[in-house]
């Protein structure tokens, strides 16, 4: 009988490990670090190497106006509060919480940078999950804020968002101080996301530190281009591109940004089902092309996508 | 592949015309992008044919389902990763439909499937396929069901082990796919296959039982032959899928060079299978029903996925109304890429501002190259306006354009007879822009 | 200190002894200390977790009891050596820095709070660079300026000091400055800004602050000299600047802060070490400064009195509404120039004009003008002036209400009269220009003057320069060959298209979108050194007839994802370069494999290959190697590089009328030079033809050269 070969790649590189959390014996008081990365050849190929686990991170938001209704419904009691919101995550099972302090934008809240810093806090002390933390998207404001983040949860080994090509150095420096990681964004393109590394590499962060985000394009809105720029850039990491080597993080919460995926309409199914899919379908691409964690907003694709981790890694 | 010129060194270089392009060398070029068949030049040597054919031979087999419009083609697939090439041949739906169903219950699938429609960027994105499947053990009652079922007009899946049943229920359909052949019986259904001419799908759980069983249908005279990889959980089918279709594209091994279905029937995780055989070389999913909430996300998947990633996806120029505008709405133009597009459209609706946006046509370009490739001009902008009466659905005289097009804010004042105010550069500013009570 | 000109010998002879000095005077105030507390008494700094921060950087070794420090002492002391090298004076400099920390570390074992009352600061705790922290690596903070010694001139220490705080630097100060500074009413203290850290060898906290930066915010651990050292020669961008004579414990404090990647500027007459020791005036050491660490500093918004930004680089202004122009239809003697000059030629910030402004020329009238730009930067090269002059063009359109067109000696320039009305004069094309170039180029540039002439005289007077210039620069530009440089470059601007795509620049040949040349590449790696263009060392030349070299090969291997081994850079037959899609013409042998034919993506027709240049584009794009068939830039068709392994330039047969008559001047001149003068007129286009048969018959009708050729294809 035949002998069908298997088509295993002798890959030269393979993904860094970063670690997010510290437990009390390193200082911090997660419960339990999460290992990101580590894989060693193109996603869910046992044969290539697995890799550290992929995890999920449930999103929290400190301020809610102007977030698709549907979306957070199934959070609708604790939606003004952020501890229980995370508390929330736990018990569903979350890997690590988000949260992202939205109330800083100063085209929204503006709430101070303080009351932001004393949110984190209080997230951090209720809940033992590994944190990662996101300014409200104004560059400036945010530069500070994550600055005072970064002070107020020394030890603790947060993963801060995010370096971007004009706006790294403040994050940077503030992560390094306090020993925390950092996302590296850039925009839907390998030589950006590289760039974005070497500059941060440049500035004096280890790539030990750094988990890149290259921008998760949602389900129907260009999810096919952040297809194809994560399998070049885990590609090309494996290929020994050590600068291309971190792991990756993709946010799928834009997802329901997307007109169809929570329109009411009659032949389209139920809405929530239909926004939970289109936000697990964002992930599914996401984690084939090789992204190591997933930012969730939806405690249904939450479980849709746990149960897909497990499964594709024959857990 | 060969490149162009290694086709063109066999070709006569009669330049005739008879394969319909004026030379021997666009000839050659369709033929290396495989747009054409060789067997289209009439004067092309056997000796050169053989090259040709050998090196030009598709990994994958094309296989065909059904006639007419709606049939479906698998496989000939080049490319591991999409950016590569592309993916040619989507993955395709089909429900299944027990032939010992009630009436009521069939009837409610094909209603599904039909109502299983939905219009998308330019695009119908629909169920592909229905299968049957012969739950009942007797034949007559299975092609019954079949014939019914093929009214639709859909290409077919025949599902049973019984030789006899699927030659009973094949006999009054086009080219429906037989499903499928075991180790114990490839003969008897390559029989079957070879009688009706239609494409026969072998089902192992074990790789090398599998390759074994296409040599056999082989050489029972079966060429258009499916892959049935059996995968019980996610992780087999991935990795069987990839060992298939890499051992097909690079050659490694080609006794598997077949397109591959999936039977995720009875399976509770059916509907991620099915996103996973989208994305991992997936040829069909059978699925015993397909909820429109499913169906939806799952049909987009397949779209974006098999979208040629040098053909960008591009959405209908015109006019679109974003927040309800009125008359006092201000205009804001964009280009038909539809990932600028979505990002546009997705920051005037953040704004809650109402306004119009033009879509101009640039041929799928993004902003800055459609400028540069002079798809996108003053010229064109004011031609769109025209088409899409715009000024008349707008009446407030403003029109804000991308900031990167702020070179042709003069000219295009001056032809259009609009105020132009020059936009952000990023679209995350739009927002902003209209909020700021300056528009 | 006389007054001759001390060298580098006598300075770093001055240091080593300064440096045993204190290592004596350590050794002398440890053993008080010892005598007063015993051995096992704890030694700290306030409020710091990094023990005492130089020595835990520098040396990695713990000293937490005073018994630690003897050791340290003794080896720093055996490590001395008196011949007067930069590497025993490098030794002096860290002897120097260990010791001092030592000999105040000493002092907060005396008394907790050594400095209370004094006006003096002391070491400056954690807490204080945390504050600052961020601000002080990220460029917030752009520099922190050291003031050592005493000031022969208060007043100009005082000016020195506001002119350091208006660019936003943090400021140290030491020894007689600081009195000189109380003295001036110069407010001092750890809220302000300007630290006081004390009269003597204080100033290591000055050092040890900078070095705490590295630790904290640049992750670098304990004893890793090498890393620190990379931190610290690129930030906090530290830098001392001396007044007054030299010492020996001066100059080993010198030594000290060179040690620490610190440069030193002095008002004393000494030897220059190049990025180490600076011998400047006073005046001039605040640039000088600025200049030797690479600080950039922020620069406020373009100061105009009409709006400014990208939203008027569009804008139009008519005839009616112009109120004075210059060139072009005004046909008054009109340049722009942007020239390279030795530092000492450049002011940075001068505007001067040269005749009358605007507000003394009348609505409706021309006028001749010259606007000159004068440049220095360090790394500023005279091939990047073409590269900076190109942008006068948009940063000029830019402001509300005037309007630029063309360059050089060809330029035309309108003020609309709203804007004058406004206020806007030539004189603002200054603040523009200035402001401008620092933003953009500020890695290249560090001083801009600009010089506007409306002068008719002295702009005629002028412009031959100019003209000089320019044909200096074609020269060089036509000068500037393949064999002549070591480096291409990538360019990699467009790869999202085809990934595996990547272009390869030379001198001869220009990215295949146009729009990038060798020296754009160039000064683009200056300007952004991880961007897209990336230096290629050629390496071995493998084949010189069609341009193959090792390093091209290597990097396109890499960036193609190991898909392509092999580019010929002259060839269109054998293993051509990739396109990405963005090319401005596609090159493609002809059907009867005798010649090629040229299109550009303008041209809509059918073109001799049977094909149009839309479905030719799919097929040569998205960087797959197509023989036959190239994308490129026009100007890479009267290149001397062009297609030269497959017969060059007069194997052109065939190209739209609109591109040939475009580009008409430059293909007769390359004609000419190949002994061809009637080359152009053999080239057909589709007036001629559009079909395979046609243009076969018209190449035999002409006498095309390429039929004297081998075919392309055998």
């Amino acid at each position: 009988m035949v002998e069908v070969p298997i088509p295993k790649e002798k890959w030269s590189g393979k993904i860094g490990t970063v670690t997010i959390g510290n437990s009390p014996a390193e200082g911090g008081s997660r419960s339990a670090p999460i290992m990101l990365g580590g894989g060693s050849g193109m996603p869910f190929l046992s044969y290539e190497g697995l890799g550290h686990k992929q995890r999920l991170a449930g999103e929290v938001l400190d301020y809610t106006e102007g977030v698709p209704e549907l979306s957070i419904a199934a959070f609708s009691d604790v939606a003004n509060d952020p501890v229980a919101w995370a508390a929330r995550w736990k018990e569903l099972g979350a890997d690590m919480i988000c949260l992202k302090l939205r109330s800083l934008d100063p085209e929204g809240k503006d709430a101070p940078a303080e009351d932001a810093v004393a949110t984190v806090l209080s997230v951090l002390k209720a809940v033992d999950l590994p944190l990662m933390v996101y300014g409200g998207g104004n560059t400036e404001k945010d530069a500070n804020a994550m600055e005072l983040v970064s002070n107020a949860c020394a030890g603790e080994r947060v993963l801060l968002g995010q370096a971007e090509e004009n706006a790294y150095k403040s994050i940077s420096a503030a992560a390094t101080a306090n020993g925390h990681a950092l996302i590296a964004y850039s925009n839907l393109d390998v030589n950006l996301a590289k760039q974005m590394n070497i500059l941060l590499a440049d500035f004096g962060t280890k790539l030990e530190n750094v988990v890149m985000d290259p921008l998760m394009a949602a389900l129907g809105v260009g999810l096919e281009y952040s297809y194809s720029v994560n399998e070049r850039i885990r590609l090309a990491a494996l290929m020994g591109d050590r600068m291309l080597q971190t792991p990756m993080c993709c946010d799928l919460t834009s997802s329901w940004e997307t007109r169809e995926a929570t329109e009411e309409n009659a032949a389209w199914g139920d809405a929530e089902e239909r926004g939970a899919w289109w936000e697990a379908t964002t992930g599914l691409a996401a984690l084939l092309s090789g992204a190591d964690l997933l930012i969730v907003r939806h405690p249904r694709s939450l479980e849709i996508l746990k149960d897909a981790i497990e499964e594709l890694r024959g857990e | 592949m060969a490149t162009a010129i290694e086709i063109f060194k066999h070709l006569p270089k009669k330049n005739c015309g008879k394969c319909n392009f004026p030379t021997c060398l666009a000839f050659a070029m369709q033929l290396a992008n495989q747009k054409v068949k060789l067997s289209d030049c009439p004067f092309v040597s056997e000796e050169a044919k053989a090259k040709l054919e050998a090196s030009s031979a598709p990994p994958i087999r094309l296989v065909t389902i059904g006639d007419g419009p709606k049939k479906v083609e698998l496989g000939d697939e080049t490319e591991l990763y999409r950016h590569e090439k592309k993916f040619f041949h989507p993955t395709r739906y089909a429900i299944v439909i027990s032939d010992s169903a009630s009436d009521e219950e069939v009837e409610g699938k094909l209603q599904r499937a039909r109502d299983l429609v939905f219009d998308r960027v330019g695009q119908t994105l629909a169920l592909d396929m229905l299968a049957v499947r012969n739950d009942s053990g007797d034949a007559s009652t299975f092609a019954a069901m079949a014939s019914r079922v093929a009214n639709e007009g859909l290409p077919m899946v025949l599902m049973s082990d019984r030789p006899e049943a699927l030659r009973q229920a094949a006999a009054g359909l086009t080219r429906p796919l037989l499903y499928a052949a075991t180790a114990e019986n490839v003969e008897e259904m390559a029989a079957v296959a070879k009688e009706l001419k239609c494409p026969l799908a072998l089902r192992s759980e074990d790789l090398n039982t599998l390759a074994d069983m296409a040599e056999r249908a082989r050489k029972a005279g079966v060429e258009d032959l499916m892959l049935d990889l059996a995968p019980q959980r996610a992780k087999d089918l991935v990795e069987k899928n990839t060992i298939v279709r890499k051992n097909a594209v690079k050659k490694t091994f080609r006794g598997l060079g077949y397109p591959i279905v999936l039977n995720a029937c009875g399976d509770e995780r059916a509907v991620l299978k099915a996103m996973l055989s989208t994305m991992k070389y997936g040829g069909i999913v059978l699925l015993d029903d397909l909820d429109p909430a499913h169906a939806l996300p799952l049909f987009v998947l397949r779209q974006n996925i098999y979208t040629d990633p040098q053909v960008p996806i591009q959405v209908k120029a015109g006019l679109y109304p974003v927040n309800d505008p009125r008359e006092d709405s201000p205009i804001l133009f964009t280009t038909n890429f539809s990932l600028t597009y979505y990002t546009v459209l997705a920051d005037i609706e953040k704004s809650k501002v109402p306004a119009w946006l033009l879509v101009v046509d640039t041929e799928g370009l993004s902003v800055l190259t459609a400028f540069s490739a002079g798809k996108l001009s003053a010229e064109s902008v004011v031609t769109a306006l025209e088409e899409t009466s715009a000024k008349e659905r707008s009446k407030k005289g403003t029109l804000i354009i991308p900031g990167m097009l702020s070179r042709m804010s003069g000219k295009l004042q001056e032809l259009s007879g609009l105020k132009v105010v020059v936009g952000p550069r990023e679209s995350s500013g739009i927002p902003k822009l209209l909020k700021s009570g300056q528009i | 200190m006389n007054s001759s000109r001390a060298s580098a010998e006598q300075i770093f002879e001055m240091g080593i002894r300064g440096a045993r000095t204190l290592l004596r005077l350590a050794a002398g105030a440890l053993d008080d200390t010892v005598a007063k507390y015993g051995e096992e008494r704890t030694v700290e700094y306030p409020e710091t977790a990094y023990e005492l921060p130089a020595v835990y950087a520098w040396d990695g070794r713990e000293v937490l009891h005073l018994s630690d420090i003897r050791p340290l002492l003794e080896d720093y002391r055996s490590r001395l050596r008196d011949e007067p090298t930069v590497e025993n004076a490098l030794v002096a400099g860290e002897a120097t820095m260990i010791a001092a920390e030592i000999i105040e570390a000493l002092r907060y074992v005396e008394d907790p709070h050594p400095y209370e009352g004094t006006g003096y600061c002391g070491f400056i705790p954690d807490k204080l660079l945390r504050e600052l922290g961020v601000a002080l690596v990220d460029d917030t903070i752009p520099g922190v300026a050291v003031l050592a010694g005493k000031a022969p001139d208060p007043g100009q220490l005082v000016s020195i000091v506001r002119d350091l705080q208006s660019k936003g630097m943090l400021i140290i100060a030491s020894n007689e400055i600081i009195e000189q500074l109380r003295n001036a009413n110069i407010k001092m203290g750890l809220g302000m800004m300007l630290y006081p850290v004390g009269e003597g060898t204080q100033i290591v906290h000055a050092l040890n602050f900078a070095i705490r930066g590295a630790l904290s915010f640049g992750g670098v651990q304990r004893g890793d000299r090498e890393t620190l050292r990379d931190y610290l020669s690129k930030r906090p961008k530290t830098f001392v600047l001396h007044f007054g004579p030299l010492d020996d414990i001066m100059a080993a404090v010198g030594l000290a802060a060179i040690f620490n990647c610190a440069p030193v500027l002095t008002d004393q007459e000494v030897e220059d070490i190049p990025d180490a020791l600076l011998s400047v005036s006073p005046e001039k050491m605040v640039q000088a400064a600025i200049e030797a660490r690479g600080i950039r500093v922020k620069l406020a918004p373009v100061d105009i009195p009409v709006a400014y930004g990208p939203a008027f680089e569009g804008e139009i202004v008519r005839r009616p509404d112009t109120y004075v122009e210059a060139g072009g239809a005004a046909k008054t003697p009109t340049f722009e120039l942007l020239r390279s000059r030795p530092e000492d030629e450049v002011e940075d910030g001068r505007i001067t004009l040269i005749g009358k402004d605007v507000d003394e020329m009348e609505a409706g009238s021309s006028t001749a003008l010259a606007i000159v730009v004068d440049v220095y930067g360090k790394k500023m090269e005279e091939d990047f002036e073409s590269v900076l002059e190109r942008r006068i063009h948009q940063f000029i359109n830019y402001a509300e209400g005037a309007w630029h067109t063309g360059q050089r000696n060809l330029n035309w320039i309108r003020l609309s009269r709203s804007s004058v009305e406004a206020g806007l004069t030539f004189k603002h094309f200054g603040n523009i220009l200035i402001t401008k170039f620092k933003e953009e180029f500020g890695g290249l540039v560090s001083r801009i003057q600009v010089t506007i002439v409306t002068d008719e005289d002295e702009v005629r007077r002028r412009s031959s320069e100019a003209m000089e210039i320019y044909g200096r620069r074609d020269a060089r530009l036509a000068g500037l060959t393949d064999e002549n440089v070591d480096e291409f470059y990538t360019c990699s601007l467009c790869a999202s298209f085809a990934p595996d795509h990547i272009c390869v620049i030379t001198p001869e040949r220009l990215g295949l979108c146009g729009a990038i040349n060798w020296l754009d590449a160039r000064a683009s790696k200056e300007i952004a050194p991880a961007g897209p263009n990336q230096p290629i060392v050629k390496g071995e030349c493998i084949d010189a007839e069609k341009g193959q070299f090792a390093g091209v090969n290597e990097a396109v291997y890499e960036a193609s994802h190991h898909k392509i081994e092999r580019f010929n850079i002259y060839s269109l037959m054998e293993d051509p370069m990739t396109s990405c899609g963005c090319f401005e013409v596609i090159v493609a042998m002809s059907p009867d494999m005798q010649s090629v034919v040229v299109v550009n993506r303008e041209y809509p027709g059918m073109i001799p290959l049977g094909m149009k240049f839309s479905s030719l584009a799919g097929s040569v794009g998205g960087g797959k190697q197509t023989p036959g068939f190239i994308g490129a830039g026009r100007k890479y068709l009267t290149s001397r590089k062009f297609i030269s392994a497959d017969g060059g330039f007069l194997r052109i047969s065939w190209m739209p009328k609109e591109l040939k008559e475009s580009m008409r001047e430059a293909l007769e001149a390359r004609a000419r030079e190949l002994g061809e003068p009637d080359f152009v007129d053999k080239i057909a286009d589709e007036t001629v033809t559009t079909d395979a048969e046609g243009l076969m018959e018209w190449m035999a009708k002409v006498d095309h050269p390429a039929l004297r050729m081998p075919p392309l294809l055998s």
